[in-house]
């Protein structure tokens, strides 16, 4: 049956299940403790409504960290943030900035705010890699 | 406060600001201004490696036996990439220069505070940042309000440390020495970025309090004399009145907050702000002990920069020195032309001495002198006590930047000193120091010295004078000259 089902994807009669690419985000320059909260988003309405397709929640030990997510081609962004007391929040001070490290997909930076879709936004075809410098 | 105080208050102000119309192309200034000149020098770049030590020579005078230490003072001192020119004074990168004063003389560095911003424009060799009248470029990398803290406007000595202070962001950590940067003060982990005044004000205990401002909140800072937080709190306030500096007494913070109100969040800071002439001034008293326990006072509008110091009568009434302009149109518009090399002298608001007076029973009223007056300091030994005597640079000419005289004025009799440098002369502002008790200082106000620097336009130099703090008219008792022509700063501490 699966020999069968893999046969006809080849030839085009029914479609690869959606998530057939591997995206894997690498960080670096973290303090090593806490956690990383990585969410995905998958085009620009999501992005900026802020509506998920994916999260994923990246134990911190060292300098470094991965994420991989399963998922089909497309346009993405990645909104990050590292949650080092790791009290499950995005702590602000009493004026509402982030007292926690944060960054975006390629590294964009956001200008008194989260960074921009068109800066953010990233293409997932085939195995893709990001790498995210804290 | 009644029609008649009121009317002699705008009378007061009134001839102050009716100067030059604007000059018909600032544009072909701009192309033209060599800062090497005039008074450019006090926007020029200060060389991106700072200042190597040199002694200063001396002019005139001796150094007053008992006279010694360190006059430490920040400013703007980095402006533009080619023509690439930063948009308000206000935002040039903060340099601290050091002046020690000892029996041999006066010797003098300086250095650059290595902010984040400074990394980012040096690397870039552009001015890419956002500020209070920068507007940045769309690819600024601003994640808090640290990334674009020039650390440019005052200095505070914490401890061991020197704190390099804005307004908008945290304290920058100096080694008092060496002056080499260590980084941004967090006082708690939960508080990172949040706005430190660049007027903080030092108890007779050594108690520091400051606050921040946001919109229409502000941070209440209290300090240990070391520095370290004792206690924060977050308080509302009236309006988002702009405000550059505060007052503090005995049992009392005193925010005045102007008719000059931010209504937008968007860089930069100086266009979201708003002028109210039809608003009062909302001067909010909260007591120290419990900030919960506060009181509104109000007055007419009016704009300010400096406070000098607040202290209260035995039957509660509170006082305190500030230098009123009749509009922000210096702030707003002037600062930012000088940074493209044009001084527009309609731009120029001469700001006046004013007593404001708080009454237990909720009325408000204001002395007005009609003296010319900015950068105010008392003696400091008094913070938030009574006291009679506050200095001031003044003496403005029509057509000529800055202040041109150092005076003095007393509450108590009303006389008024002044030493005139000059009109190629732009005095900055000049502190306090006490006669120490080994060379006969008796403890009373104003027993000491006055220690202050000058731009001198003529001699492209910045000097240091040193005057008798109850006798400017007598003029310096002793004067030194540097090297260079330091860029204007703004404020100073002695230690």
């Amino acid at each position: 049956m699966l020999k069968s089902a893999l046969i006809a994807a080849l030839m085009g009669l029914i479609a690869l299940p959606a998530s057939a690419e591997t995206l894997t985000v690498q960080f670096s320059k973290l303090t090593p403790k806490g956690t990383l909260m990585v969410a995905l988003y998958k085009g620009e309405e999501a992005y900026t409504s802020g509506k998920p397709v994916a999260g994923q929640q990246v134990a911190v030990s060292s300098d470094t960290a991965t994420a991989t997510f399963e998922v089909e081609p497309g346009q993405y962004g990645l909104k990050i943030f590292h949650d080092v007391n790791g009290n499950g929040q995005m702590d602000k001070n009493p004026f509402g900035m982030p007292v926690e490290p944060f960054a975006f997909s390629n590294n964009a930076k956001g200008r008194m705010g989260p960074a921009a879709w068109a800066d953010a936004a990233f293409e997932v075809k085939g195995n893709t890699t990001q790498d995210i410098a804290f | 406060m009644t029609d008649l105080s009121r009317r002699s208050f705008l009378t007061a102000l009134g001839g102050a600001g009716l100067m030059a119309a604007a000059p018909t192309s600032w544009a072909a200034a701009a192309a033209t201004a060599t800062f090497s000149e005039g008074w450019r020098l006090a926007v020029a770049n200060a060389p991106a490696e700072g200042y190597a030590p040199s002694a200063l020579t001396r002019l005139s005078g001796k150094m007053p036996a008992g006279l010694s230490g360190t006059l430490y003072r920040n400013g703007p001192a980095w402006f533009r990439y080619g023509d690439d020119t930063t948009g308000h004074w206000f935002d040039g990168d903060g340099m601290i220069q050091k002046y020690d004063l000892s029996a041999d003389g006066v010797r003098h560095t300086g250095r650059f505070v290595d902010t984040v911003k400074r990394r980012v424009e040096q690397q870039k060799q552009a001015i890419v940042m956002p500020g209070f009248g920068t507007k940045g470029r769309a690819d600024a990398p601003v994640t808090s309000n640290d990334d674009v803290n020039a650390a440019n406007t005052s200095v505070l000595r914490a401890g061991d440390e020197l704190w390099a202070l804005w307004e908008g962001g945290s304290p920058y950590r100096l080694d008092a020495q060496t002056l080499l940067t260590k980084g941004p003060k967090t006082f708690r982990d939960d508080l990172k970025g949040l706005a430190f005044l660049a007027h903080p004000k030092v108890e007779p205990s050594g108690r520091i309090w400051s606050a921040g401002f946001m919109g229409d909140k502000a941070w209440i800072w209290q300090l240990s004399p070391a520095g370290e937080m004792e206690r924060g709190e977050l308080i509302q306030l009236p309006a988002a009145g702009y405000a550059h500096d505060w007052v503090v007494s005995e049992r009392h913070l005193i925010l005045p907050m102007q008719p000059l109100i931010a209504e937008r969040q968007t860089p930069p800071f100086v266009d979201t702000l708003v002028w109210h002439p039809d608003q009062p001034i909302r001067i909010l008293v909260v007591e120290k002990a419990d900030l919960s326990k506060r009181r509104l006072y109000e007055l007419p509008a009016a704009t300010y920069f400096h406070t000098g110091d607040a202290w209260e009568d035995t039957d509660g009434t509170i006082r305190f020195d500030v230098c009123l302009a009749s509009s922000p149109k210096f702030g707003l518009n002037g600062a930012r032309d000088l940074v493209k090399g044009v001084y527009n002298a309609g731009n120029d608001e001469e700001a006046h001495l004013a007593l404001i007076t708080l009454r237990p029973d909720g009325r408000a009223d204001m002395q007005a002198t009609g003296v010319s007056s900015e950068f105010p300091q008392t003696d400091h030994r008094f913070q938030g006590l009574r006291r009679d005597r506050v200095v001031h640079v003044g003496g403005y000419i029509e057509g000529r930047l800055g202040a041109h005289a150092l005076s003095a004025f007393d509450w108590k009799t009303g006389k008024a000193q002044t030493h005139d440098f000059g009109r190629d002369a732009i005095v900055e502002e000049a502190l306090f120091v006490p006669r120490p008790a080994s060379h006969g200082g008796t403890g009373q106000e104003m027993d000491g010295w006055m220690v202050g620097t000058v731009l001198n336009l003529k001699a492209k130099a910045t000097e240091l004078h040193v005057f008798e703090a109850k006798n400017l008219s007598a003029g310096p008792v002793g004067s030194w000259r540097s090297a260079h022509a330091t860029p204007l700063g703004f404020h100073g501490t002695f230690s």
